[in-house]
């Protein structure tokens, strides 16, 4: 059996004339918690679903705990969890009816991590879904796709317009439930503090492909964030391809860059005239952010 | 699976019973104007409308709602196969139609079965099977047009006509057709639900059944079309053919049926006569300018079923009316006798069959039946195919007027005109004295019997004047000489019994150019015409012979009409050929899919281009490439260099 959950192989998949994944190579080993992050668009969703084999990619190949996507058997099915940012349950059933029904239907049902995991949650087994409110929703849901006892939960935004209450008793009853059943749990979020709290892994999407892939510190120890004074035209700099940005804040430069050797570019800006240049900490939030806007799509300025 | 049903079922069973409160409410209210069984055409219509229209939208509807992003997401990603999602999602529809269409007329017909008199048969249960399973079809083709990718799938709703109105004959048959249909629509639906819904294309035996279920709409639609690009614009211009209607007089020469049919009778008359050498011709002729003109019966004739849908009985045919004592007589399709029903009291006031009345059932002899569906005209007598008996409530009498030979059956109501009862048949008209027929109760012989000038089965129209010295009978028909060759015949029935045929004239001139006349056989030959001959017709138009009178292959038709439509079949065919020259289907399959659209003809290659999309299709004819391929080769370079990395 192979050891990741998840490969793919030079996956692409194009709608028409836009390309949504391309070349996508990514292999995601069994166990913990891998985040997914990218800007809107980047292809997380879309890969999400080939991976459920609700889209076909054009070329490559995907595969999901060792099998081809596009065949997955209901068996397979009952492996894979699936929670989307809407938490879609059938809203004309009340929260027992509906558990009933997928107790019914997934032979691994473990109840105690029902139990367990609604427990954080204000739901009372005779509501009606649709009167549930959004984070009581979400926990039902959560409590659902837990209790399956899946080999891998993909979880696609799931705290999206939770507060914060709602979404502390979320990832609380997430990072419960990933040491008892030791699922792989695929979290796709834009809450970087989210991400920081419960990622193990983080594989990062920019336009449909995969950029980096590492732990959270592993990737926050390869971006530095260098302050100094420098006088001089911070577009050359922001040039370089290993910077990811460059800007004036009260009157200091301060530069971000990734991979790059700290020596080489203390001398870099030694030559340039900074004048006592330092390395800062730098927050997850800020690193990523930083990478994801590197090549953001801007306006093209008209002079 | 079952929980998936439940869960469907859940979602819309408030709805569903709405749905039924309503449509008991508007049951009982129309029972106020006319009782539940009583047959009406309108009843039939809003009925049928009603089902389909239901049935179409909750498919619609309720695939809709599933087919959203994260809603399909939910539905399909369970450890359930696609079959048994769609099984129970399908179930759970039909219980539903059922609760919502189908239970109130049901329960209707139960309530009146068990706690009334009315004559409550297998065909009236039937009738409430035929509406469950119409609205199933419906149902899914609502499914169907919401999962595939061709919207155009909608308008296989086309198929639907045949079912609610076009097959006429026994309600079993109905049944059968019925579930032919929502097994044919079940499929159709079926092949489209998929995990998958992009995965969808052409290359599949489905695509197959797609276009067969698309081919009437396209058929009906190419049908209409003369009115846009014939019709409309020569009416826009005064330059229709119908125009020169009123140019239509007794001395025009190479006169048009058109005209001739719209003209007066006594100008018909005076037309006809110009081709008679008979020695009274100028006599008549003068007569003609004053007589009076008569039609005979043009009421519906048509053959019923026993156990036919009751909803598709004639009202003329359901009862009997007895205003004075407020009663009905209706004809009981199980016993083969009519049953008496006081209207008020709802109490059995007695039976007849053919040879009288009687108060019970208990042993009523083969004799007293009617052994098929019996027309009632004036309700005062009872046609059969053969024989017509005149009844008589008040004396409570039943007597056999009159019985044609062997070979031959009624074509047309009894008419009475001139102090005549006319009755005719396939082979020929009768004359009798209409006093006798009113009155006598025994077996009448006919004062004339006059050959039909040709061996015609439907006559479109006879008439009658009186003259001098007898009758001139008038028969015209679209086809009286042969198919699509009209014509007509004057008969000269003297009182002394002389009958002789002083005139006959076929048209040979035609209103419109063959390319129009004949088009609903150009365009689609085989299929058009064995629907035709075979479901009988769905669709009426006046250039057609009546239902199930000819096959293609008995139709004398003009040579270059076949040759045009032989054309259209080729071409077709090969455009078909060269539609799918560069698809990836299997090179056997692309020789199937011309096959069928030589078949199918033009109709078949509309829905294959429908099916294909029409972008897509006039790219291919263009650049002999599919759309999709084509735009992704194009920008993947640019993609490529437009990459940008960290």
């Amino acid at each position: 059996m192979t050891d990741y959950i998840i490969e793919t192989q030079a996956l692409t998949k194009r709608f028409g004339a836009k390309t949504a994944l391309n070349q996508c190579e990514l292999n995601i080993p069994r166990g913990g918690i891998h985040a997914f992050i990218g800007a809107n668009g980047a292809g997380k969703s879309t890969l999400f679903r080939i991976l459920l084999g609700l889209e076909q990619q054009t070329s490559g190949s995907c595969k999901i705990l060792g099998h081809d996507c596009q065949a997955l058997t209901p068996e397979l099915r009952g492996r894979i969890g699936y929670v989307n940012e809407e938490h879609t349950l059938p809203l004309w059933m009340n929260a027992s009816e509906v558990t009933q029904m997928q107790r019914n239907l997934y032979p691994n049902w473990r109840q105690d991590i029902y139990d367990s995991v609604i427990g954080h949650f204000d739901v009372q087994p005779n509501q009606k879904v649709a009167q549930l409110s959004r984070g009581e929703r979400a926990g039902l849901n959560l409590s659902i796709a837990l209790a399956q006892a899946p080999d891998v939960l993909i979880l696609d935004e799931p705290t999206l317009g939770l507060d914060v209450v709602a979404k502390q008793a979320f990832l609380e009853a997430l990072m419960y439930t990933e040491t008892d059943i030791n699922s792989t749990i695929i979290y796709c979020s834009h809450q970087m503090e989210e991400i920081e709290r419960v990622a193990e892994n983080l594989i990062i999407m920019e336009s449909g492909e995969v950029k980096y892939m590492a732990t959270p510190e592993d990737f926050c120890q390869r971006i530095n964030y260098w302050i100094c004074d420098l006088e001089a035209d911070l577009s050359s700099i922001a040039n370089i391809s290993k910077v990811l940005s460059a800007k004036y804040i009260e009157g200091q430069c301060h530069i971000i860059t990734v991979d790059q050797d700290i020596e080489e570019f203390k001398s870099f800006l030694e030559k340039h005239g900074a004048g006592d240049p330092i390395i800062a900490p730098i927050n997850l939030e800020k690193a990523i952010s930083s990478v994801l806007s590197k090549n953001h799509r801007s306006p093209t300025k008209v002079d | 699976m079952y929980d998936l049903f439940l869960s469907e079922f859940k979602r819309y069973r408030t709805l569903a019973v709405v749905v039924c409160v309503i449509h008991c409410i508007v049951w009982a209210v129309s029972t106020k104007f006319m009782p539940f069984v009583v047959p009406h055409p309108f009843k039939m219509m809003g009925i049928t409308f009603i089902t389909l229209i239901g049935g179409v939208v909750f498919g619609l509807a309720s695939t809709a709602l599933h087919k959203r992003k994260n809603h399909w997401t939910y539905l399909v990603h369970r450890p359930l196969s696609a079959r048994k999602i769609y099984l129970a999602l399908m179930s759970a529809g039909l219980l539903l139609l059922f609760i919502a269409l189908s239970l109130p007329f049901l329960a209707a017909i139960i309530f009146l079965d068990l706690f009334s008199n009315n004559v409550i048969e297998l065909r009236h249960y039937l009738m409430a099977l035929h509406l469950f399973l119409m609205a199933g079809c419906a149902y899914f083709i609502g499914v169907y047009a919401i999962l595939s990718p061709i919207k155009a799938g909608l308008l296989a709703i086309a198929l639907m006509q045949y079912l609610a109105h076009a097959v006429k004959a026994n309600g079993a048959f109905d049944i059968l057709v019925d579930s032919a249909f929502l097994l044919f629509t079940f499929y159709l639906a079926r092949s489209v639900f998929q995990v998958n819904l992009s995965l969808q294309n052409i290359d599949k035996p489905k695509a197959l059944l797609s276009l067969i279920a698309l081919q009437p709409a396209m058929l009906l639609i190419l049908m209409s079309a003369p009115s846009l690009y014939y019709h409309l614009p020569l009416k826009l211009i005064g330059q229709h053919p119908q125009n020169s209607a009123v140019d239509f007089n007794a001395t025009t020469e190479n006169g048009i049926y058109f005209q001739f049919r719209r003209a007066e009778p006594k100008t018909q008359t005076q037309f006809l006569l110009q081709y008679s050498e008979h020695d009274e011709t100028r006599s008549l002729n003068r007569q003609s300018r004053l007589a009076e003109f008569k039609s005979l019966s043009q009421a519906d004739t048509e053959p019923h079923f026993s156990q036919q849908l009751f909803l598709k009985e004639r009202k003329e045919r359901f009862a009997l009316n007895d205003v004075e004592r407020e009663a009905q007589w209706i004809f009981s399709h199980d016993l083969g006798i009519f049953v008496g029903l006081n209207m008020k009291s709802d109490e059995i006031i007695g039976y007849f069959g053919r040879e009288g009345f009687f108060d019970k059932t208990d042993n009523v002899s083969a004799a007293q039946k009617f052994n098929e569906i019996p027309l009632i005209v004036d309700m005062r007598f009872i046609q059969t195919s053969r024989s017509i008996y005149g009844v008589d409530l008040i004396n409570k009498q039943v007597s056999r007027k009159f019985t044609l030979p062997d070979t031959e059956f009624y074509t047309k109501n009894v008419s009475f005109v001139f102090d005549r009862a006319i009755l005719m048949s396939n082979k020929a008209t009768y004359f009798f004295d209409a006093m006798d027929f009113n009155h006598a109760r025994k077996a009448l012989q006919a004062e004339h019997v006059i050959d039909n000038p040709i061996p015609n089965t439907l006559y479109d129209d006879v008439s009658v004047s009186e003259v001098f010295n007898g009758f001139l009978v008038q028969y015209r028909s679209y086809h009286f000489g042969r198919y699509e060759t009209p014509g007509a015949a004057l008969v000269y029935v003297q009182h002394n019994g002389k009958i002789e045929t002083i005139a006959t004239h076929t048209f040979e001139t035609k209103i419109k150019p063959d390319f129009i006349a004949y088009q609903p056989f150009i365009l689609s030959p085989i299929v058009m015409n064995l629907i035709d001959g075979t479901l009988n017709k769905a669709i009426t138009f006046a250039s057609e012979p009546a239902k199930g009178q000819f096959y293609f292959w008995q139709r004398s038709l003009p040579q270059h009409v076949i040759v045009y439509a032989f054309l259209l079949m080729s071409v077709s065919a090969l455009l078909t050929l060269r539609l799918l020259k560069r698809s990836p289907m299997p090179v056997q399959f692309k020789w199937v899919w011309v096959g069928v659209n030589f078949v199918l003809s033009l109709p078949g290659l509309l829905a294959l281009i429908s099916l294909l999309g029409w972008r897509n299709s006039v790219n291919r004819f263009r650049t002999n490439q599919d759309l999709n391929l084509a735009n992704s080769q194009a920008k993947l370079p640019m993609h490529a260099k437009e990459q940008r990395h960290v």
